[in-house]
């Protein structure tokens, strides 16, 4: 969970919102940066979670 | 004082909202990314919900001509897609995708007191601030 928070913390100012920010705020503003920000994590935490998954660690 | 008091209103219904539809239980939230698994797709009825409500009400509230609570807007005005934006979006979908927070849910989890929202959020803090630093030197093109 501590890296997990870093990587949030470091990801979301760097990219400028989360998936309240971009996801409903942004996306409400029909925000072409924030519908790719959207797909851009909603793509990479998919993969992340397929990762932990195949790895072994997730039943 | 005005001004406090909405935000501390709109903060309220918002860990409300948060903590009905599930989006603080982190398994729930795996479950949700986890479309090559046992993919449980009801949160994207929240994200789907949320938009209904602001899509429409945003364009009303744009139209208010006096504002009540500021004296100006704040809206983002910045609309170019820069490798930063791509870059934190990647970094952050991974961090969710391990954890089960973003941070809203995770700080709103804070209140139950329990070990592992804790530690999310001071680590989040700890990235927030680790890219102050960063920016500093390097200064990212947001």
């Amino acid at each position: 969970v501590g890296f997990a928070g870093l990587l949030v913390g470091f990801g979301t100012t760097l990219g400028s919102g989360c998936t309240s920010g971009h996801g409903v705020c942004g996306l409400s503003r029909l925000s072409p940066r924030s519908l790719i920000a959207t797909l851009i994590f909603m793509g990479s935490g998919i993969l992340t979670v397929a990762a932990v998954r195949m790895s072994g660690i997730l039943p | 004082m005005k001004k406090n008091l909405a935000a501390g209103t709109v903060g309220f219904l918002f860990a409300l909202g948060l903590g009905i539809s599930g989006m603080t239980d982190p398994q729930k939230v795996l479950s949700f990314l986890d479309i090559f698994g046992k993919w449980d797709l009801s949160l994207a009825f929240v994200m789907i919900g949320a938009i209904l409500v602001h899509l429409p009400l945003y364009r009303v509230i744009r139209r208010q001509r006096s504002l009540r609570l500021c004296s100006e807007w704040h809206i983002p005005e910045n609309s170019k897609i820069t490798p930063s934006l791509m870059m934190g979006a990647m970094i952050f979908g991974m961090g969710w995708g391990l954890a089960g927070y973003c941070p809203g849910p995770g700080i709103t989890s804070v209140a139950t007191l329990d070990s592992r929202p804790l530690v999310f959020v001071a680590a989040m803090i700890l990235g927030m601030s680790l890219f102050k630093v960063l920016d500093r030197k390097i200064g990212f093109k947001r």
